[in-house]
């Protein structure tokens, strides 16, 4: 029978909106049992984005909660009331992680903080993915993605050269890196635990996650007192490099040149015109230094034909090259397509749907095929009575109480 | 030396071995490195990792020694020299992968086959790395993953940014698509692969079982868009590019601030902080929509308030009102931030040729008060003769045999 890295793991998963979110998916994507703890007073405000809420169960319907949540099991606990934190401590005692987004201060006021959950189980680790960490001058400041990437350098470096910063560098923001990020701490936490037995907190601050990302321009500085600015599309050392417009509304391919063998290789492609015999052109320092004279070359070429031929084109002449794609081009890609990249999820409300699956592909553990995103509440009962031992009549209490439930309270959070 | 840790890490005891190149793979072995693993780096005899070529170097003079990308990439791992090509080569290899936990490589596909020493040995018919160790967990760390037509491809930075679905929603609407800054989508590459070592070692610890770990570039770069991926599937279009449409950053004093008044309980605090509470009754401003259509209008009105005021002080006065404003953080900024000194996150490395030097800590560490000291960046081939004299008890004879015949 399959094992899967994680199997046997329980994650306690009182994380909300996209980055907790998508850290514990990824766990669940190798073998652990993730609970998601949500409240109909409150659900995770995953659920409200990218979507219409005016809809039927919209908030079954958030593309980024789907993606983020497959595998899960879903409890509603009302953690202002005390049965639910004395259901929340239950479940700690029986998880071997709980990882919780929210402000600093927050699961403490609830009575679910590190020091509360340690009296129920001392080997339980806990994660709490802050955006500047639990210590610091900053570390009760509020922050999304949006400001962690604007914080963190890469809004700094994203924009055109002598414009303005740009927080927005892809199609989704810092949110599913930080996730990833999340995941390795979880990794990493289970590797100590493993060795020493023994729990502990994990203060993990978002901030410093993305920072990690920023060697070589932190490096300049350190080195050389050199504050790196934004350059576009262009490279200090590759020419040609950058978007070039192609034929079509709002078509462009990137190409990028780092040396001569990849030159003589596109001039070879585009069947060697005459300025590509320009001796300005003849070295790399040439080709960089006149640039913007090459660009326009490449332009007239490029603009004359289709993005997905001409990067089809170099990259079969081995030059580096591809179309610039936007999320409806990257599902139907040949390639995803041959590795199997995107799974098939049948949701009972969001109905049929792809997503991208787990990034690595492991010889001996990769992960069956999913379960889809839960309904708000859905495993309350094989949760509260399978797992804790709770009765029939107390569930019904409960419900009574609105302590769980499986309809919100009100439609938006 | 290498430092003596305190306390056990999480992965003290194991033994990687790195055939990286520039950052992927790299930082990859440096976050395992970061956590207690031994990372002995493999590199070609004379020309060694691309990082060391890449710079920044000081005063911007190139020196192998003293990159300061393949310093914050390398610090605490060791070096030694083997041409992999040559028999003698490969067979060093292999039989260090027989006394190690892991391999990581990026090498282009096909290019560990020829020599024998992938992980099944499909190409040779010789036995493969895992038939002599069966235990062993070994990543490949490529572009576009060893199957599908792609996968020979070549790809840099801004052709993988364009590729995955990124460049497409970053610039202005009538400007060309941008790259991402830095070499964000390199160091990306390199974290989905530690994410995978570190889940493959969990295994391994558990079972005694290794495994080949494919990971394809391309799909770790969609897999953190998966927001936008999955509403395009389900048939809602994402929004393209949009320049710096509010809340966007904006110019103040001494650099560029976000406001970034995300919600409508944020709205108002933010006309408040600025003293424009008449755009609170302005019904143009009631949805986010609206806001981000009109909001250039509060941009240029909050224009002398913001012109008056330092990064820093927009940042602590939105903050005091639990607005998630942030400044936009300069290099120089990220090394000299009060928040990231009192957190201990940079660490000194002590090079041979640089002195102290600050160098960004681990993404996070499982003790934040105590900052974990680093050994330099090893120089190349630095550990060849310890390590092949330890491992293989090989001679000075034998070494200077090797060193002729160019396999170290």
């Amino acid at each position: 029978m399959r094992r899967l890295p994680l199997e046997g793991i329980r994650v306690l998963d009182a994380t909300h909106f996209w980055a907790g979110p998508s850290a514990t998916g990824i766990l669940g994507d190798l073998g652990a049992q993730v609970v998601k703890v949500e409240s109909i007073q409150r659900y995770d405000a995953g659920r409200t984005l990218q979507v219409d809420l005016s809809q039927e169960k919209g908030y079954e319907r958030a593309p980024a909660f789907q993606a983020f949540n497959r595998n899960k099991l879903g409890v509603t606990l009302n953690l202002g009331d005390e049965r639910g934190v004395r259901a929340f401590r239950a479940l700690a005692r029986v998880s071997d992680l709980v990882m919780e987004n929210f402000s600093a201060g927050v699961m403490d006021r609830l009575g679910v903080g590190y020091q509360a959950l340690r009296r129920e189980n001392p080997t339980l680790v806990m994660i709490s993915m802050s955006g500047y960490g639990a210590t610091g001058p900053w570390r009760s400041y509020v922050a999304f993605a949006t400001p962690i990437a604007q914080v963190s350098g890469i809004a700094h470096l994203t924009g055109y050269q002598g414009g303005p910063p740009l927080s927005r560098f892809s199609a989704s923001g810092v949110d599913p890196i930080v996730g990833l990020f999340g995941a390795m701490a979880a990794l990493v936490a289970l590797h100590q635990r493993r060795r020493t037995g023994r729990g502990f907190y994990l203060d993990f601050s978002q901030h410093e996650a993305i920072v990690s990302l920023m060697g070589t321009p932190l490096m300049d500085y350190v080195l050389n007192g050199r504050n790196q600015a934004r350059q576009g599309d262009r490279n200090p050392v590759a020419a040609p490099h950058g978007c070039y417009p192609s034929r079509g509304e709002d078509r462009w391919v990137s190409i990028a040149v780092f040396n001569d063998d990849q030159w003589e290789r596109l001039c070879h492609a585009l069947e060697n015109p005459e300025w590509c015999r320009d001796r300005r052109f003849a070295d790399a320092v040439g080709r960089h230094r006149h640039q913007d004279d090459l660009d326009q070359h490449i332009t007239r070429w490029t603009s004359q034909r289709d993005a997905q031929e001409t990067a089809r084109l170099l990259q079969e002449a081995g030059v580096p090259a591809s179309p610039v794609r936007n999320c409806r081009e990257v599902l139907d890609d040949s390639h995803l397509e041959a590795r199997e990249f995107f799974l098939e999820m049948d949701h009972p409300v969001a109905g049929r749907h792809r997503q991208p699956r787990h990034p690595v592909l492991y010889s001996k553990t990769q992960p069956p095929p999913p379960r889809p995103a839960p309904l708000l509440g859905e495993h309350n009962q094989a949760i509260l009575s399978g797992l804790l031992g709770l009765s029939r009549e107390t569930l019904e209490e409960l419900e009574q109480d609105q302590v769980i439930g499986t309809v919100p309270l009100r439609t938006k959070v | 030396m290498f430092p003596e840790k305190g306390e056990e890490q999480p992965l003290s005891g194991a033994r990687v071995l790195e055939v990286g190149n520039y950052i992927a793979g790299p930082f990859c072995t440096k976050l395992l490195a970061d956590f207690g693993a031994e990372v002995i780096k493999v590199e070609h005899p004379g020309r060694g990792d691309l990082a060391r070529h890449a710079g920044p170097f000081p005063d911007d003079l190139p020196d192998p020694e003293t990159s300061g990308l393949f310093l914050y990439l390398n610090a605490g791992k060791k070096s030694i020299t083997l041409d992999l090509s040559t028999p003698s080569g490969a067979r060093y290899f292999r039989e260090l992968a027989c006394r190690a936990d892991a391999v990581v490589e990026s090498l282009r596909p096909g290019v560990m086959a020829r020599w024998g020493l992938d992980y099944p040995s499909l190409s040779t018919g010789r036995p493969g790395l895992s038939s002599s160790n069966p235990r062993l967990v070994m990543a490949s760390v490529t572009d576009f993953g060893q199957t599908g037509p792609y996968r020979n491809y070549p790809a840099s930075h801004l052709t993988q940014c364009a590729l995955a679905g990124w460049a497409w929603y970053a610039g202005e609407p009538q400007r060309p698509p941008l790259q991402a800054g830095g070499h964000f989508t390199h160091y990306l590459v390199g974290a989905v692969a530690a994410m995978g070592m570190l889940a493959a070692l969990y295994h391994q610890a558990e079972t005694d079982e290794g495994q080949f770990l494919d990971i394809g570039g391309l799909e770790a770069l969609v897999s953190v868009i998966a927001p936008a991926v999955t509403a395009s599937a389900m048939g809602s279009d994402n929004p393209g590019r949009q320049g710096n449409a509010f809340p966007g950053t904006v110019e103040c004093q001494d650099g560029y601030v976000g406001i970034n008044a995300l919600s409508y309980g944020h709205w108002v605090s933010v006309c408040r902080l600025l003293g424009l509470e008449e755009l609170l009754d302005d019904p143009r401003f009631d949805s986010s929509f609206g806001r981000q259509r009109h909001g250039q209008k509060l941009v240029e009105q909050a224009r002398p308030w913001l012109m008056a005021r330092t990064k820093e002080q927009v940042f602590q006065e939105g903050q005091e009102h639990r607005i998630p404003t942030a400044y936009v953080n300069t290099p120089e900024d990220l090394v000299r931030s009060p928040h990231l000194d009192a957190r201990h996150y940079f660490r000194q490395v002590e090079h041979p040729r640089l002195g102290h030097v600050k160098v960004p800590g681990p993404p996070f560490r499982l003790d934040a008060s105590r900052p974990q000291p680093v050994a330099s960046a090893p120089r190349l081939g630095e550990h060849t003769a310890a390590v092949l004299e330890a491992e293989f008890g090989l001679d000075r004879d034998d070494l200077r045999r090797l060193r002729a015949e160019g396999v170290i």
